[in-house]
């Protein structure tokens, strides 16, 4: 049980998924205000998102907020604040969990483990040196979220009136497979892995949004969500969504990290235009250059992954009670800006969540 | 060259801080019939539509086909707020700046810098409205402002008998209004079908800086369908709002 917890606990931290980023033109990437996607359901990477309030909700020295018996609470006043001022906008989040990691996916949650270890006494020497700034930037790579975590967040959702569904493996699967079925517009995540899956829309920097801080320095940027269409995209590379696969496969993976030696995505893109047939593509790099890795394996798992076809969106009223409960009388929050919260969250249930706000498009075809 | 002169100031102040509500930023295409702008706001839920013809100015002077003015509505709005009630209004365009002047006890001349915005011809949302009403602006202001008051959606609901009952529904109280022909709070009333509509009562209140100085408000609506909202002016001026539709 507990090793099954820290492997799950390990499945995201935050700089993982496909990175194909430089493959994106600039003229695919749009910066949107959030009032964009006001009346969208967008389905949200729980773990990416929780793993993100982890790393950035922490004092300035990089220990994380914390309860009186010293129980780690940064994820859940992210959850909370985060997700109210989503709310807010007028926009409908779902937040989807991953389940059981592919067993494929073992290298990179090996190599997870391994870069946390580092981070952690990175951080322990850091804090004994006194360098505050070192220390909150190794204390971000070593974020953790253990099990009761998680449920204690779909707890907070429940009572938020928040839907969250359960993926049977990759949340991004989920997500994008919730998009292709139309009952999200887009989803929101900081990795492009649910481009790979199919996912019609990705929207990133929306549980960010606001001002980060740049690394290493003492400054702070506007952070704007951005939207990706994948058709745009594939339109824009001259590409089909296997073969954007197929790229993705040869830079790399959760599945294989590091991919292909020497393999970047110009030119990953120029061998699967040369070739086309995106399984080709694959088989024509030597097998000795995949390691211990089935590329093909990889491609058809995000061609089609398991996905859980049987959830539910829906929008409740919050729960006063049970999220005071949560929030105040077991972590100790401050009762006043959590019934401020509430009072937030429960207007925009009225003014966004409860009905649906027609857009005038409809009317102009 | 781009010249526009109007009589009355304070009518362009409480368009605009309706408009700055919905819409950053816009394009007005001034063409020698008139000077119109159509914008959606970013979520797609309102759309606003003005025109305004050259007879409504005093002076009314625009070179070639057409003239294109992007502005900033937020800083827009902040310079017509200091319109006091005899002023006269004079726009004009110098270098990449627009001149916004005001002429009554003396002048005051203000320049903003025009934003370069590319003008995009919307079509025209196509609606088939069932129920048509026509009322004072003051009706229409004061109706808004009771609804706001407890309820978040707005209904409209249209009778046979030629009367429109507007609803609002909150969590404390609800409210419902009456207006008809009988009473004489409606001037004209056309149904063709007693639908209802709904619809969120927030983008109903950005009107009402708008309706205080429009003369006649007609209201156009059809059931799940968006509501056209006419605010006429004086001299032929219009500005139409489209909200679409909300469902529980």
């Amino acid at each position: 049980m507990i090793a099954r917890s820290i492997v799950r606990s390990l499945v995201k931290v935050l700089t993982v998924g496909v990175d194909i980023r430089e493959l994106i033109p600039e003229s695919s990437r749009r910066e949107v205000e959030l009032s964009v996607l006001r009346g969208e359901v967008v389905s949200l990477d729980a773990y990416n998102a929780l793993y993100q309030f982890l790393a950035a909700i922490r004092q300035p020295d990089g220990t994380p907020l914390m309860d009186r018996e010293g129980r780690v609470t940064s994820h859940l006043s992210g959850l909370f604040y985060r997700t109210i001022n989503i709310v807010e906008e007028g926009i409908k989040p779902v937040y989807v969990f991953d389940g059981k990691p592919p067993e494929m996916k073992t290298r990179e949650i090996e190599e997870r483990i391994r870069r946390k270890a580092e981070a952690e006494a990175r951080y322990r020497a850091a804090v004994e040196a006194g360098l505050i700034e070192e220390a909150r930037k190794y204390a971000q790579a070593t974020s953790r979220l253990s099990n009761d975590m998680v449920e204690e967040a779909k707890e907070l959702l429940d009572a938020m009136g928040i839907p969250w569904v359960q993926a049977p493996a990759d949340g991004e699967a989920q997500a994008a497979y919730m998009t292709i079925r139309g009952d999200a517009y887009a989803t929101g995540s900081q990795d492009y892995d649910s481009l790979l899956f199919g996912s019609k829309r990705l929207v990133r920097n929306l549980t960010v949004t606001g001002k980060r801080k740049l690394p290493g320095k003492d400054e702070y940027v506007e952070v704007k969500p951005e939207v990706i269409e994948l058709n745009k995209l594939l339109e824009a590379l001259g590409i089909s969504r296997e073969q954007l696969i197929a790229i993705g496969v040869i830079i790399g993976t959760d599945y294989n990290p590091g991919g292909v030696k020497g393999y970047g995505v110009q030119r990953a893109l120029k061998h699967i235009k040369t070739l086309k047939d995106p399984i080709k593509a694959l088989m024509a790099i030597p097998k000795s250059e995949w390691g211990d890795m089935d590329p093909v394996k990889i491609y058809e798992y995000f061609l089609n992954p398991p996905v859980n076809k049987t959830y539910r969106v829906s929008y409740k009223e919050p729960d006063e009670d049970k999220i005071k409960d949560i929030l105040v009388n077991r972590h100790d929050f401050n009762p006043e800006r959590v019934e401020k919260g509430i009072e937030r969250l429960k207007k925009a249930y009225k003014d966004y969540l409860k009905g649906k706000q027609y857009k005038l498009d409809t009317w102009f075809r | 060259m781009f010249k526009l002169h109007f009589k009355d100031a304070t009518i362009w102040r409480n368009m605009i801080a309706s408009v700055e509500k919905i819409l950053d930023e816009g394009v007005f295409a001034a063409t020698p019939d008139g000077i119109s702008l159509r914008a959606l706001d970013t979520s797609h839920v309102v759309m606003i539509d003005i025109f305004y013809p050259r007879e409504a100015f005093i002076e009314y002077e625009v070179e070639g086909e057409r003239v294109d003015v992007g502005i900033s509505f937020s800083v827009l709005s902040k310079i017509l707020r200091r319109a006091g009630k005899n002023d006269e209004l004079v726009l004009g365009v110098e270098g990449n700046n627009l001149l916004v002047e005001f002429r009554g006890r003396g002048s005051r001349l203000f320049k903003v810098p025009l934003i370069n915005l590319v003008y995009e011809k919307l079509p025209e949302p196509r609606i088939a409205f069932t129920v048509k009403a026509k009322m004072l602006g003051s009706i229409f202001r004061d109706t808004i402002n009771v609804v706001k008051l407890v309820a978040d959606s707005i209904t409209f609901k249209a009778f046979e008998d030629k009367r429109l009952l507007i609803q609002g529904e909150g969590d404390i109280a609800s409210t419902e209004i009456e207006l008809s022909l009988e009473a004489q709070t409606l001037l004209e009333m056309e149904v063709e079908s007693p639908d209802s509509a709904k619809y969120s009562v927030e983008y109903f209140t950005y009107m009402t800086s708008a309706s205080r100085v429009a003369d006649i408000i007609t209201i156009q609506y059809a059931e799940e369908a968006p509501i056209k909202v006419d605010l006429e002016y004086t001299g032929g001026g219009r500005l139409t709002f489209y909200v679409s539709p909300r469902a529980e």
